[in-house]
């Protein structure tokens, strides 16, 4: 707790305090007080470099038409760069997928999937959030016309579900996730104020403050003013819900403290305050793919689709990249001043190129993350029509599924798709060693314990991705030890000589695409810099 | 597949480690890491020297390869395969490695803490380590000494495995 001296010292130095408030709130405090004084952006940028000047028919080879690739090439053609875009896949947009009707994936396994949602329907297999403080990924929503909807990233009314949890009387048994919290925090809030009518915290408070915080602690936990006691909410849901005429409804008694402690879920609780998951949250309208759909219709033209690459080279003059069509087979090289390649480290390494031994060990270092989502249709919204859960989260402990989420789309529409599982890690990795037919049933048992055997008669179509098997990208998105940040990830951000790299994994914003829309911003300043200089240098010498 | 169980299996197994020179292991171990994860042009292989052969006990159960392939199964297979033949272009061989072979500091590290795109697996226990990393080692047509949990922890505490007997060094109170 805040020393009472400290906090209210004027003049107390802006260092100080954030140290303080680090020390007493930990980081997410120090973070929300930054934020507020805009010492630190949210996301580092939110419009593109203000460039000056003009590209003198220099040509940017560009690796990857991803969100960053893309990026660059359209900042870079507004200055008058050439910026032809070397894509493998046959689409642009990289990670920022979304599954519809006919979309095909195939793992580097040769497992083929194709996705036979009815029309309408969709699944954000990649990234599918917006943070309202990713102002980056924002600005480009505005300049391409992508339209947002809200994607509703808490829910109370949804479900906590925990299995074999010790001591724990809901194991096996579904629990709204607003009763946990709201006997969590009206007990603890019950606790604190009685210990602070008790005069057991004098030592921190004084009167004023006293009276203050169990003002606070009587809101925040719905607490009993005269008896300073926690008797249950509105908030946590009725017995039977108020209605017309002569029904004021029955309110809800809560669980006991003791149970509500015994129940994992109320730890996750808060993990809707952290920084990439507070409200407001966006996605665009009809999947996530339409951002990179609006990055296509501006650069699209410069995209060469199909194009492996297999070698990158360069020497004092330029670079030379060398790709190979996937459809015919024959490669052919591709010349220019600068390469800018956005390609996943995982993929990039094991490409020969004239990267120094500095920078290929430096890549060495980092790790991608194992992740896999499984979308599922079902013919009617039984989570809508029974259980009233309109978007958000069904957090479990159910090993390799993890959350089950809602669609933020087609409300009380018919149908619709859900997510599934959301796994990590190991837990990734044993699944996506399963058959797609595997994957479904496994979710499928899973979301049964939860929502009964609607979720298994309900069940139309599904569509799942591993990311560590999917070519091109090889993982969900780069993990950084604090070792490699502190040692390798600075040697990357650094040209090396006419190469630079660009995405998500040259960010502290890893899988999320404003990092990989501010590290191209970045970049591309690199090599307009490195251009105006050298073109200045010329000048000067003629 | 074809297990080729080339320890006896008994309660604490006999594990044999070449003692070739220092230098000779650590390039064989640069040979392999580059062969196994990076560098797209190790061209040229380096065989350790034939070496004396010493036995080492290490702690592991009595059906450790057998408990082995059930975790590669659910922790590796999905990349490198069931037969440990990986997927060209994306992750590398297993079978036939000179790097998953070789001294275990490089393979153990590797687990413990990720490389070029693999994940870190330092979230498992020592003891399904030891038995993954003993298992890949023994696997296919494999053969290396397995490893134990104690040597699994020596590398987690930064420590150098000891090269001459491949058991944990400076390493107070490790089961030997």
């Amino acid at each position: 707790m805040m020393g009472r001296d400290e906090g209210t010292t004027r003049g107390i130095d802006r260092r100080h305090f954030l140290r303080l408030l680090g020390a007493t709130g930990g980081t997410a405090a120090v973070f929300g007080a930054m934020d507020a004084w805009g010492m630190i952006a949210a996301s580092a940028a939110e419009a593109p470099p203000d460039l000056e000047g003009s590209a003198d028919g220099r040509r940017v080879i560009i690796l990857g038409a991803g969100l960053a690739g893309m990026t660059a090439a359209y900042e870079l053609a507004k200055l008058g760069y050439e910026t032809p875009i070397i894509e493998a896949r046959d689409f642009a947009g990289g990670r920022c997928q979304t599954a519809r009707r006919g979309f095909v994936q195939t793992e580097v396994t040769g497992r083929t999937q194709r996705a036979l949602f009815d029309e309408g329907q969709h699944f954000n297999h990649g990234p599918w959030r917006i943070p309202y403080h990713h102002r980056s990924t924002l600005h480009y929503t505005r300049e391409f016309d992508v339209p947002l909807e809200i994607m509703v990233n808490d829910n109370p009314n949804a479900w906590a579900y925990r299995e074999e949890e010790d001591g724990n009387p809901f194991s096996g048994e579904r629990v709204r996730i607003r009763e946990l919290r709201a006997d969590i925090g009206g007990y603890t809030a019950e606790l604190l104020a009685k210990a602070v009518d008790q005069s057991r915290l004098d030592d921190e408070l004084t009167e004023e403050d006293r009276e203050r915080l169990i003002d606070y602690l009587v809101s925040f936990g719905q607490l009993d003013r005269s008896a300073l006691e926690y008797r249950g909410t509105g908030g946590r849901g009725y017995e039977e819900d108020p209605g017309a005429g002569l029904n004021p409804g029955v309110p809800s008694d809560p669980h006991a403290f003791r149970d509500v402690l015994s129940h994992g879920a109320i730890n996750s609780f808060r993990a809707i305050d952290s920084h990439t998951q507070k409200n407001t949250m966006f996605q665009p309208v009809g999947g996530m793919d339409q951002l990179a759909r609006g990055f296509e219709r501006a650069v699209g033209h410069m995209i060469d689709y199909g194009q492996e690459v297999v070698e990158i080279r360069q020497n004092d003059d330029g670079v030379r990249i060398v790709v190979e069509d996937r459809g015919t087979g024959e490669t052919r090289e591709v010349e220019g001043d600068y390469c800018l390649c956005t390609i996943p480290l995982s993929v990039l390494n094991q490409i020969p190129s004239d990267l120094s031994p500095e920078f290929s060990q430096a890549m060495n270092q980092v790790t991608y993350a194992s992740t896999g989502k499984i979308g599922l249709q079902f013919g009617r919204r039984f989570w809508e029509l029974d259980d009233h859960i309109y978007g958000g989260h069904t957090i479990t402990n159910l090993q390799g599924i993890g959350n089950i989420t809602y669609p933020s789309y087609g409300w009380q529409e018919q149908k619709g798709v859900l997510q599934g599982y959301y796994n990590f890690g190991s837990d990734a990795i044993e699944v996506s060693a399963m058959t797609s037919a595997e994957r479904t049933r496994f979710a499928l048992e899973a979301g049964s314990k939860i929502h009964g055997e609607a979720y298994e008669r309900e069940f139309e179509t599904a569509f799942s991705v591993a990311w560590h098997l999917i070519p091109y990208s090889l993982g969900g998105w780069a993990s950084w030890s604090s070792d490699a940040r502190q040692n390798a990830y600075p040697i990357l951000n650094e040209p090396d000589g006419r190469i630079l790299l660009a995405g998500e994994h040259l960010s502290y914003m890893t899988g999320w695409m404003s990092g990989a829309i501010e590290s191209a911003w970045i970049q591309m300043e690199k090599i307009h810099q490195h251009a105006q200089a050298t073109a200045t240098r010329v000048q000067e010498a003629a | 597949m074809t297990n080729h169980r080339k320890h006896p299996i008994r309660r604490r197994a006999r594990a044999v480690i070449g003692r070739g020179s220092l230098a000779a292991l650590l390039v064989a171990l640069a040979a392999g890491l580059m062969l196994a994860y990076g560098a797209a042009e190790a061209e040229d292989t380096v065989e350790p020297e034939p070496a004396e052969q010493e036995t080492v006990d290490v702690d592991l159960p009595e059906d450790w390869f057998e408990q082995g392939e059930t975790l590669y199964l659910q922790n590796c297979s999905a990349c490198h395969q069931s037969a440990g033949d990986g997927i060209p272009g994306a992750f590398p061989a297993l079978a036939g490695n000179p790097f998953v072979t070789g001294h275990p500091q490089g393979i153990v590290h590797l687990l413990l803490n990720g490389r070029a795109g693999m994940p870190a697996f330092g979230g498992l226990p020592d003891e399904e380590l030891a038995l993954i990393t003993s298992y890949v080692r023994n696997a296919w047509e494999n053969e290396a000494h397995p490893v134990d949990a104690d040597m699994i922890a020596t590398v987690r505490d930064g420590d150098e495995l000891d090269l001459e007997s491949g058991g944990p060094m400076e390493r107070p109170g490790a089961g030997q």
